[in-house]
């Protein structure tokens, strides 16, 4: 679908790249592109929707922010969001002083808000394959094909089947109930609860002046702690498929496959005799088939749309800590 | 007239490319990374003999179109589940065997790179896959910011059947050289008759007669 849009798009504009030229100059440039705008987009906001830029954590010592990954016609693939943090230290000019206590990071933690996630706009992109019947009455026509008339539902007629064709992809919007999501084509996962034992010292972040810190942590060879913030897992069991097989039951039949793939494979399958049909014929007979979409199978599911947000509260301890201003990073990696 | 309109096309073309991610890409608002070539899952496989260095690309990008990016290049620990699932953290034995041409690359707006990442193993590894992520983020200057945004990229190292232990290219022959060149000169001297003394004892007998 997304394809189609795309050719006809890039057709337009050479088409108007074409009508400044004069006629005589006309040349076909052919063009394709597979598939060029899908994407998985991080963002990490505050609950108005803005990036989230500051740590402030307010008198209750906790701030609710949200982490958002939207995806675009991606492939479904699995994905994983973590999430570290520095300790927190002594602002000193605008820089984090490592030399006067911090508030280690495992008193800083992360926590759920009361809806941990929420999730919007989910679709999946399926090419079903589909069968035909075509209930021809004309008995010209079926004379001329050399199929049998027969009784159907008591009336005389001939029919023309045809088995898995390549449908059109269809753009399925999957229905969303928060408190069962089995029928989700990417199952996604809230934020995991809990503190930062072992603190982050990655380059640029506050604690990357901290030698003394990281020094002590690699020689109890550890690693900065991540907690999981939201993470996606596709899925492909019965109760996802007869879900999208619901909901491409409701696609009107005159759009689960192309006109010209049923022309295409009716001429083959009546190879001999096809080209004696008039195209009124043709008419007649393509305005009497019915399309049914086989059962989805994981494979036909090419990607998925949605945006999928977990909805976390970063916490701090401020026991033993000196009254002021703290410095301190988090590190939010999103991993494919 | 014919080139303006290849021109008129190319640039359709290019405008389109530049304007969307490529297949399977993972962003923030400000940069993305990708493989470089198109996997079934979206993730590095990198196959690694030992000894040798074995190399694969990644792609990223800057989405801003106003202003240049600095991004900087990591390897670090992973891990993945028995259903597939990534996550950070782990044996960091591969971590070491990765480098990049680049640490840090500088990419004008809106502009896309390819960046090899090499890995190279040690002259003895186990037969074990080994997980971890390629990983960019943002440099920023100044003061460090409260929220930093990394992306990764799942990879796994994936040891050559047969090509766990490396050779020793040409210390072999060198030795066996070095072997055959002593051997020949300790066989001509044992073979070699002891001349100097005989003709001493030979003087001695002329010469002291005397006595």
């Amino acid at each position: 679908m997304r394809k189609s849009r795309l050719l006809a798009g890039v057709g337009a504009l050479a088409l108007g790249g074409a009508m400044a030229i004069p006629a005589g100059a006309q040349t076909n440039v052919g063009v394709t592109l597979t598939n060029p705008s899908s994407s998985r987009t991080l963002y990490v906001e505050d609950m108005a929707g803005q990036p989230l830029n500051t740590l402030a954590f307010g008198t209750n010592r906790s701030l609710p922010f949200r982490v958002r990954v939207v995806d675009n016609a991606f492939s479904r693939q699995q994905f994983t969001v973590n999430a570290s943090m520095t300790n927190l230290y002594v602002d000193n000019g605008g820089n984090p002083d490592p030399a006067q206590p911090s508030i280690p990071s495992s008193q800083v933690s992360l926590g759920s808000q009361a809806t941990p996630l929420n999730i919007l706009n989910v679709a999946a992109q399926v090419q079903p394959l589909v069968d035909t019947v075509s209930t021809i009455t004309d008995t010209t026509i079926c004379s001329v094909l050399g199929v049998a008339l027969a009784p159907v539902n008591g009336t005389n007629a001939c029919q023309l089947t045809t088995s898995g064709l390549t449908g059109t992809v269809q753009d399925l919007t999957v229905p969303i109930n928060l408190s069962n999501l089995t029928n989700l084509p990417l199952l996604p996962q809230a934020n995991e609860t809990g503190n930062f034992p072992w603190a982050e010292y990655g380059a640029g972040t506050a604690g990357a002046t901290d030698t003394a810190g990281k020094n002590a942590e690699t020689a109890a060879s550890q690693t900065p702690t991540q907690r999981r913030m939201i993470s996606g897992q596709p899925v492909s069991d019965a109760t996802v498929l007869s879900a999208l097989d619901t909901v491409l039951g409701a696609v009107p039949q005159s759009s689960l496959v192309p006109t010209a793939t049923v022309v295409s494979a009716l001429q083959s399958t009546y190879s001999t005799t096809w080209g004696l049909l008039s195209q009124a014929q043709i008419t007649t007979i393509l305005a009497n088939t019915l399309a049914t979409a086989q059962a989805l199978v994981p494979g036909q599911i090419l990607s998925q749309t949605g945006t999928y947000m977990s909805l976390p509260t970063l916490n701090v301890d401020t026991t033993g800590a000196a009254a002021g201003d703290y410095l301190g990073t988090l590190v939010v990696t999103a991993l494919q | 007239m014919r080139r303006l309109l290849l021109l008129v096309a190319s640039g359709v073309l290019l405008a389109i490319l530049a304007g969307s991610a490529p297949a399977g890409a993972i962003e923030t608002s400000s940069f993305g990374i990708d493989v470089a070539s198109p996997t079934k899952d979206g993730r590095l496989h990198v196959e690694v003999r030992a000894g040798h260095t074995s190399t694969t690309t990644i792609r990223v990008w800057n989405k801003d179109t106003a202003a240049p990016l600095t991004l900087r290049l990591s390897a670090v620990p992973a891990r993945v589940d028995a259903t597939g699932a990534a996550s950070l953290g782990g044996d960091a034995t591969a971590v070491k065997w990765v480098s990049f041409a680049v640490k840090e690359i500088t990419l004008k707006p809106g502009e896309r790179r390819d960046v090899e990442v090499r890995v190279t193993a040690p002259r003895k590894i186990a037969a074990d896959q080994r997980t971890l992520a390629v990983m960019a983020e943002p440099v920023i200057a100044g003061a460090a910011p409260a929220v930093m945004q990394r992306l990764a990229v799942t990879t796994y190292v994936v040891p050559a059947h047969g090509s766990l232990v490396a050779g020793l290219g040409w210390l072999p022959w060198i030795a066996l050289i070095v072997l055959l060149a002593v051997a020949v000169a300790l066989g001509r001297s044992w073979l070699k008759p002891p001349a100097g003394p005989r003709v001493m004892t030979a003087t001695v007998m002329a010469g002291d007669q005397p006595c």
